[in-house]
Parts: C-alpha cells; structure tokens; sequence
C-alpha cells in the first residue's frame, strides 16, 4: 500500500513485547540503529522489530527522543572528553531520568542498543551521580550489591589502594 | 520484588565502564577506591580507572612533636614519597595493574623524598625489572645517597604504557626566612632514563616508553642542573614536549631534524645556550616542530627569528613571551594569518609571511621580574 506523504515522515516500530509505536521518523532517527535500517531497507512502510525493547522502555526512550529532536548531532571525536568533563546534566533530563533503578538501567541498555549516544551519556551520568561519594557499603545498598569479599580481602584491597587515599 | 530486575551489576561491562568513566573527576579517586571495594566484579572494572592515571602532589601532615626538632623546622612533613612508595608495593604485589597507567603526574618540592625505608628498597632491588636494567646499578646507588627521584624512577620503570607524564618540581624555601633551603642534588635519574628511551630501546627488560606522547619536565629555575642532552626527544611515539628550568648540554646529542616531536614549550633554560648557535641546534632537533611557545624569551625579534628560520617549513603557530611592548595597551596580541589585513604582525616579525605553514603568532609582553 502506497505511503502518503504526510505517513511517509512516520515509521512504526514493533517493540519486544509486540507493541506498535508509531513515531515520526526524525524522533525515531535519533537511534542510529534505526536511522542506518530506515536507510538500508529504504522505508517501505513495514514495521521494525525492535526486540531487546520493551514498550514502556520505548515509550520512554522516545519521549526523550522527541525532547531531543532538533539536537546536532554528536560529534565523533570529542566524546571521551566531554563526557569526562562534567556530571552537568540539563534540567529536563534530570527530571527524565527520576525512574526507579530498574527503569533506569533498562533504559541505558536500550540507548546502547539503539544507539542514542547523548541519552546514554545522561544514562551513565546519573548512575555516576548516585556513585558518587558514597561509602562501598552506601553503594552496595543502593545498588542492591552482594559483597563477595572475605575480610581479608577486603583489608588487602584497601592496603593496595592506600596510595590513592584523600586524593 | 523478583530478583530478576535489571541492576547495576547486570550491565554489560562496557557500560559499566561507561558509567565510571562518568564520575566527576574532582573525587574521582575516592570513588574508584569505593567500587573497588563493593564485589569482585565492580572491582575488577574499576581498578582499570583507578590505576589509569597517577597524579602526586605533595601532601602536608602535622609532624608528631617527637620530630619536630626538623632542620627546617617545619610543622608538617611532605610525604609523596610515601604514596610512590605504597603505589610501588601495590604494583609490585599485582603486576598485572601496570599495564592500565595511562598518566602520571609528579610534583614535588625539591625537598621532597629521601626518606629512607629499607622495606621498599628490598621491593625495589628484588622486583624482576631490576635484573636486567643496567640503569638499576646506578638507581641502587642513588638510592644510598639519597637522591631526590630515585623512587619516582623506579616507578616510571614498572608503567610500559604511559603516554603523558608530568615531573614538576617546586622551589622549596625556608619557613621562617624565605631563604632557599633547595638540595643541591638533581633530579637526574628520570631523565637517565628518559634518555635511555630515547637511544636504545633495545635494552632487554626495560619497556623504553613505547607509547609516551607528552612530556612536561619542569625543574627548579635556581638550585642543581638538571641537564638533557636531546637524546629522549628520539623517543618515537613523542610528540608535545615542555621544558622548564632545564640545562642543555652543549654535546647535544638529537641529530638534526630526526625528533618527531612537533609540539615544543621552552622556559627557563638553564647554561648553553646562551648564544644563537645553541637555539638553533635544539630548534634543529625537530623533524617538523608545529608549534612552538617560547616563554621568557625576552630577546630581540631579529634574534628569535633568525633561530626560527631552521623551523620554517614546519611551524604554523608560535608564542612568544617578549620583554618588548610592541604596540597598544595591552600585554597580549594575537596575529593570524587570516586577519593580516585588519590586523598585521608587527614589522619586526613580517618575515613569518614567507613560512608557507604559518597561521598565528601571540605574543605576551612579560616585564622582567625585579
């Protein structure tokens, strides 16, 4: 069935969970994994299974998306950079990413996924945020983490990093 | 709640590294200890980052009013050494941690080190590097005498994979009257071995920084010479060197044009060379140096250009700090190649229009200190 051309600036998108999204595609081409598939196969108005995602991942993955969609492109060189650079994450985002953990890390496994380079920077920022300054017992609580080490270990572990105490 | 939920430990690795790679570099090292400590898996990924970079600056401690009776009598005591001393142990210990080190930087006053620690120097003499490297005889010795960078030299032996390193050594005064209390000693054995690097790369057990990109050699402007005689400029992975309050040897030993550096920062020379001959001859070194920031120059431009010539077919910019005011108001003037008609570089500096590679000159007017 032929596109108009009002259809032909949607695409849909057939989630894990066998939900259909119907996005624009400039908000669905802000994953370079769909925009290098609509580019590859052409748009020929069939749905994209995307199986490692869920519908209510997506459904966040793509409001951000759509946040987003006038955003330049990142640029290839500089990233290790200015990810280092700083934790500054932008007021919208802050508030996007107050999810529980689960939501969070499925979240940052999708932007991997699909290849949303600046939604996986704030993904890993905000996980760098939760680290940071906290006590290895605060981690493991926060992040519902067994500790596998024997006393001892542990006691070799800290005389190990002494040299990197207070700095 | 099922414990089938996505958590932190379940991403895949890379992410995780991601994720540390993302902390604030400010309390970055505090944090890396943390995850280090939390499980087996979190510690395997955040040792890479911790043991990545190395930065010692010197650290004040209160002295125990036992030790106060201090030469210099000062209330605190510097203690990197003992921080390079732990590092030491650690990588002894975990060889396998080296070969994460990407950077190390190490400042100090030039008082700094010299404590003695017999426990250390056993690690040092026994580690398998110290069987095989010449140099080591000379470190061992050092060591006895107390030198000033015997630890920080042993250290540089057990990291292949630097590629930026930093030795920045301060001034050291006297608390009370401001007098110079510096050593007499030299910082000479991280040079020695820089210079190692440069020549013979060949030496069995001794890595030769196959992957050392950025060198910044800072020295006290008074007190001992620390001299170089151009042979690690040969090291073939440099590219950007600075240079501060070193002596140059008048037996320069980098043959013309065959260092490939292209990135060179030049302050506070010490000895040779005073004269033209001696610029030109370090200038020379260089395949194709690039840019190139002269601080305290304070010499004619006539001078400075006639050492620059021997750089023409490379240089694109050039900073030069100068005792001369040129023009204007300010102590700062920035010329480019694009803007020449609004802006031209003074007359003194217009033979720069024939190097076929230039695009800015900055100068900075630097009064001389009195």
């Amino acid at each position: 069935m032929a596109a108009t051309s009002a259809d032909a600036k949607k695409v849909t998108l057939t989630t894990s969970d066998n939900a259909d999204l119907t996005v624009e595609r400039e908000v669905a081409e802000r994953s370079i994994l769909i925009k290098n598939l609509l580019e590859d196969i052409g748009d020929n108005g069939d749905a994209i299974p995307i199986p490692n995602v869920n519908e209510a991942v997506m459904k966040k993955v793509l409001e951000w998306c759509e946040q987003h969609r006038k955003d330049p492109p990142a640029s290839q060189d500089d990233d290790a950079d200015s990810r280092k650079k700083s934790t500054d994450i932008d007021e919208w985002d802050q508030k996007f990413m107050q999810v529980d953990q689960e939501m969070l890390f499925e979240i940052i496994l999708a932007a991997n996924y699909l290849d949303i380079k600046a939604l996986l920077d704030v993904g890993c920022k905000t996980v760098a945020n939760m680290i940071k300054g906290k006590s290895p017992d605060e981690i493991r609580k926060t992040f519902n983490i067994q500790n596998d080490f024997t006393p001892e270990e542990e006691d070799q572990i800290r005389r190990e990093n002494e040299w990197a105490e207070d700095r | 709640m099922p414990s089938t939920e996505t958590g932190l430990a379940d991403l895949p690795t890379e992410l995780i590294h991601q994720i540390i790679s993302s902390l604030p570099s400010d309390a970055c090292k505090k944090d890396l200890r943390s995850l280090c400590l939390t499980s087996r898996r979190l510690r395997s990924i955040a040792e890479e980052h911790l043991y990545a970079s190395f930065s010692f600056t010197p650290r004040f401690t209160p002295r125990s009013t036992k030790k106060f009776s201090n030469r210099l009598s000062r209330p605190f005591k510097v203690d990197s050494d003992e921080i390079t001393h732990h590092l030491f142990r650690t990588l002894t210990e975990r060889p396998e941690l080296r070969s994460w080190a990407k950077s190390l930087t190490h400042k100090a006053e030039d008082n700094w080190g010299a404590a003695q620690d017999k426990q250390i120097d056993r690690l040092i003499l026994a580690a398998p590097e110290a069987a095989n490297i010449p140099h080591l005889q000379i470190l061992r010795y050092g060591r006895g005498r107390g030198d000033r960078d015997v630890a920080a030299a042993h250290l540089l032996l057990l990291l292949p994979n630097l590629r930026d390193l930093s030795i920045l050594i301060d001034e050291t005064y006297d608390w009370d009257d401001g007098e110079y209390k510096g050593s007499a000693i030299p910082y000479s054995h991280v040079l020695e071995m820089l210079n190692f690097a440069g020549v013979s790369s060949s030496i069995p057990g001794f890595h030769g920084f196959p992957l050392l990109t950025n060198l910044d050699l800072s020295f006290r402007e008074r007190g001992p010479d620390e001299v170089v005689d151009g042979r690690f400029l040969l090291i073939p992975s440099l590219r950007k060197v600075r240079l501060h309050g070193v002596a140059f040897k008048q037996d320069w030993k980098c043959p013309p044009y065959s260092s490939p550096v292209t990135d060179l920062g030049l302050d506070a020379h010490k000895l040779f060379p005073y004269h033209k001959e001696g610029f030109i001859t370090i200038l020379k070194s260089f395949a194709h140096l690039r840019a190139l920031c002269w601080e305290n120059c304070l010499r004619e431009p006539s001078f400075i250009l006639s050492v620059l010539e021997v750089q023409k077919h490379a240089l694109e910019t050039i900073e030069l700090w100068t005792g001369e005011a040129n023009v204007g108001q300010s102590d700062s003037w920035t010329y480019t190649s694009e803007t020449l008609d609004e802006n031209p570089v003074p007359q003194a500096f217009s033979a720069l229009y024939t190097y076929p590679k230039w695009k800015s000159l900055l100068l900075i007017l630097r009064l001389q200190s009195t």
